[in-house]
């Protein structure tokens, strides 16, 4: 559809033909006009902090640590934390593995935990798939033997089989 | 051009902090007390802006984006919702999805900022952001998707500008489901009662709130700024599917989508008044109800 037949159309379609010159040529357009005014928001907004905080003290000082003095990387969220609740809604799926000895008794031994989410995609669908192949293949090895009289051999019964064909 | 839509735009934007001031003026009245002035929020954001700034030491350029990403992206949101029948400034085919997105964005520099601070509190309300947006968004998109079919129309302009209370009559139940759906996702994405409450003072307990404990001054300001713009954005869908007055005469559809708008953050105090925030573990459910509902109203209006 160009932009000729539009007017036939009920005036609420507004798309044009998705790939129309006029249609593509709207389509950048409002792409980069919204790009540039989002940018320009973002940057309005960081001139005005910036102007903002002209001769004001900004100070620099320690992450919020409701009291706790000495924080350290180990601490942080890590990044298995951070997806946790979404793998635990997920975990039908995911399948989580978990290892390792919880606390137990008044006086605990030294206890460890470690949780591993492979990727089920590999683990259930490619690596079968891959290996399954990989092994219907392997039984093909005997034609690979590195002699190369043995390749010249395979291109001439390949030609002739070829040949009888065409003839047949 | 038109310059009503953009007059609606900076009306919207100059008067979203009230929004905030009747929500905790009902909740307020509810607990018998007199509570905070209606214009809080400007105060709030006065204050702000007249102060310095601290820094963590542990952050970098990723925290200072933040703020500004953050509401730059909401500002420009604004600018797609339609107010009272008047299409919005900014209106074309696939915009709901941009919408979507500039939502996305906005929460994945807030998560990103809060990650910067190595803070693990931050870390936690960051990761639970992060999970309860994943499952408001469909629902959200849904909603979208259900308007639009109604109206054969890709823009929300024209989507939410063709509804009215004869198409009340004729697609209730459609209108119904996307409504409640839009509430729920309301609730959920402007991190109040029932998935998040925004006056508590525990960290472990906080969500949004403990995502942005290292902002101050001017940061504080801005990231308060585009949590009200976000609280009008999306209560301007919802009062736009809810209330769809068509009189004809502009300023009066105009005015009562404003009472409207005060009547929904009525509506917000009544629910925060008269409920706890849902226990963590069941806030997915809720959200993922919002999902079910709109997944429903999308099929009815394609079947």
């Amino acid at each position: 559809m160009d932009d000729a037949d539009r007017g036939s159309v009920t005036p609420k379609l507004t798309l044009p033909g998705p790939n129309s010159e006029t249609a593509v040529r709207r389509r950048t357009a409002v792409s980069l006009f919204v790009g540039l005014l989002a940018a320009a928001a973002v940057a309005a907004a960081a001139v005005a902090r910036r102007l903002l905080l002209r001769g004001r003290t900004v100070a620099a000082g320690p992450t919020w640590g409701c009291g706790y003095a000495a924080p350290s990387p180990r601490m942080q969220y890590t990044a298995s934390s951070f997806a946790q609740p979404l793998v635990d809604l997920f975990r039908p799926v995911l399948r989580t593995e978990t290892a390792g000895t919880p606390p137990s008794g008044p006086f605990p031994a030294p206890a460890s935990f470690a949780s591993a989410t492979p990727d089920p995609a590999d683990r259930r669908l490619y690596r079968p798939v891959f290996a399954g192949v990989a092994a219907l293949f392997g039984r093909l090895r005997w034609v690979q033997q590195g002699r190369i009289q043995l390749y010249l051999l395979y291109l001439v019964a390949t030609l002739l089989i070829l040949l009888l064909w065409k003839v047949r | 051009m038109d310059a009503a839509p953009v007059l609606r735009y900076l009306l919207a934007f100059a008067l979203a902090p009230l929004l905030g001031g009747v929500i905790t003026k009902t909740k307020a009245f509810f607990a018998g007390r007199t509570g905070a002035p209606l214009l809080q929020g400007y105060f709030d954001l006065a204050k702000l802006l007249r102060k310095g700034t601290v820094y963590s030491t542990t952050t970098s350029w990723v925290f200072r984006a933040g703020p500004v990403v953050t509401v730059g992206a909401v500002a420009v949101a604004l600018a797609l919702v339609p107010m009272g029948g008047t299409p919005a400034p900014l209106a074309f085919p696939g915009d709901f999805l941009l919408l979507a997105y500039l939502f996305a964005l906005a929460r994945f520099f807030t998560i990103a900022a809060a990650l910067d601070t190595g803070s693990a509190f931050e870390g936690m309300g960051a990761s639970r952001e992060a999970q309860f947006s994943a499952l408001a968004e469909p629902g959200l998109v849904l909603c979208f998707l259900a308007l639009t079919r109604s109206a054969g129309d890709l823009s929300l302009s024209v989507s939410l500008g063709a509804l009215s209370f004869a198409a009340w009559r004729s697609h209730a139940a459609v209108l119904a489901l996307v409504a409640a759906a839009l509430f729920i996702v309301f609730l959920a994405e402007n991190a109040r009662i029932p998935v998040d409450d925004p006056t508590t003072h525990l960290e472990l307990t906080m969500i949004h709130e403990v995502m942005v404990l290292d902002h101050g001054g001017p940061d504080l300001a801005l990231v308060e700024a585009a949590s009200w713009l976000k609280l009008w954005v999306l209560g301007a869908l919802v009062v736009g599917v809810a209330v769809p007055v068509r009189t004809g005469i502009p300023a009066l559809d105009g005015g009562v989508f404003l009472a409207a708008m005060l009547l929904l953050g009525v509506a917000v105090g009544v629910v925060e008044s008269a409920m706890a925030r849902l226990r963590l573990l069941r806030v997915p459910q809720l959200l993922v109800a919002s999902g079910v509902l709109a997944a429903l109203a999308t099929a009815l209006i394609s079947g």
